[in-house]
């Protein structure tokens, strides 16, 4: 991985400990953005409840706070629908804004 | 003995970590890596009662939103089992609703912490759950432990004694159980004194400590009764060893009357390859030929084989 900007992390990247926990939700991240697709693709809400539900509790502890508010919002918004009614339309506004929220941190990587 | 009972105090403590997120455990291994405990890891509640049946973990860090099984169920199944009732649990929640917390409180759990964690309130709360931790096992264990002499005491004796008793039989191998009483004990409280009789008493325990190997279990059964569990131990053997002690206590000089010299009497009584009496029949028996020492003139052993044959009862059902 390369030499990530301090800028864009509230973690200490110079902290072996710090950086080591900033690589593992780095790592991890793709896999979670493919999950959050995968269970929209398939209408299965709870699952996406589920996701954005350990997003919010996970992405702050790791200095992505941005993440989580943006999981937060999603999660509030799920849990305020009736998830037997509930259609994609309902919740795009807060799906594609924890998308690009993750999306943007992996550009971090890239650049 | 004594050594083995604090050893479990020194240990580094286990820390169950019951959580289905990945990202969870990662964080907390990293960030309490400063700390002298160790992490055991369990993605479901399902898992988290198994480990913690096994383990038996000084803490038990739990996620309230779990699949399967949450966190209040697993929760509720630790309480329910005295194994782990005593373990203290944190909850951890996204959710720090009030109702969340009132039940978590309400089922048992020592303490509360919300996500996303401040590692630093985390880390505070951890060792004070520990603490008190170290002090429920410490309070548990000297509800075991006589106070005079440091051996165990009755209640220990017949939680252990059903114990060796059931792995005997489970193994067909020798056991035998000793019951002593100090002759004439209430002339030395009633010509010296209590603290002279207490003397003899912790005496008598350094003797026992002194002669007892570490997989023997010594016990203060009554005031002036002392019971030895000695697992593995045929009555022939247990019979050289109790020999051995006898002799000891006679030779030993009390500063407090060094005129007076104490004897012991001794009932034992052991089997050589698994029980042939049932364990309260057992006890009985060992009392009967400690009755028969005395009756032949005290500072004696009567030892001998348990006879007859042990009637299997028919399981319920």
């Amino acid at each position: 991985m390369p030499k990530l900007d301090q800028s864009h992390f509230s973690l200490d990247v110079n902290n072996a400990d710090d950086l080591e926990l900033i690589e593992m939700f780095l790592g991890e991240l793709p896999n979670r953005i493919d999950s959050l697709h995968e269970s929209v693709k398939t209408n299965d809400f709870s699952q996406l409840n589920r996701l954005a539900h350990q997003l919010k509790g996970a992405a702050p502890s790791f200095g992505f706070d941005p993440i989580g508010s943006a999981a937060a919002d999603l999660e509030e918004r799920i849990k305020t629908s009736n998830i037997e009614m509930l259609q994609m339309d309902h919740i795009r506004t807060e799906f594609d804004a924890l998308v690009s929220e993750c999306s943007a941190y992996l550009k971090y990587i890239d650049s | 003995m004594t050594s083995t009972q604090q050893s479990q105090f020194d240990q580094t403590p286990v820390v169950l970590l019951v959580d289905d997120s990945e990202f969870v455990h990662r964080l907390l291994n990293a960030r309490l890596k400063t700390e002298s405990i160790s992490i055991v890891s369990a993605v479901n509640g399902e898992e988290g009662l198994k480990l913690a049946k096994e383990q038996l973990p000084a803490l038990i860090l739990l996620d309230l939103e779990m699949p399967v099984m949450d966190g209040f169920e697993t929760l509720r199944q630790l309480m329910e089992d005295p194994a782990t009732r005593n373990i203290p649990v944190i909850v951890l929640s996204g959710q720090d609703t009030t109702q969340d917390k009132v039940t978590a409180f309400d089922l048992g759990a020592s303490d509360f912490v919300s996500k996303p964690f401040e590692l630093t309130e985390l880390r505070a709360r951890l060792r004070s759950a520990l603490r008190i931790s170290t002090l429920l096992r410490m309070l548990e264990q000297r509800a075991q432990i006589d106070g005079l002499t440091g051996l165990y005491n009755r209640s220990h004796f017949d939680m252990r004694w059903k114990e060796v008793y059931e792995s005997s039989i489970r193994h067909g191998k020798s056991l035998s159980l000793v019951m002593i009483d100090i002759d004439n004990f209430k002339s030395v409280n009633d010509t010296f004194g209590h603290p002279a009789g207490d003397a003899v008493i912790s005496g008598m325990s350094n003797l026992l400590h002194t002669h007892l190997r570490a997989s023997d279990i010594a016990c203060r059964y009554g005031g002036e009764e002392f019971a030895l569990i000695l697992p593995d131990t045929t009555p022939e053997d247990a019979k050289g060893l109790c020999e051995r002690i006898r002799i000891a206590c006679e030779e030993i000089c009390w500063p407090r009357h060094p005129e007076r010299k104490i004897t012991i009497s001794m009932g034992i009584s052991g089997c050589v390859e698994g029980p042939t009496l049932q364990s309260m029949e057992w006890i009985e028996h060992v009392d009967a030929n400690l009755y028969q020492a005395k009756e032949r003139g005290r500072n004696r052993i009567v030892c001998d084989q348990t006879k007859g044959q042990l009637v299997k009862l028919p399981k319920a059902g």
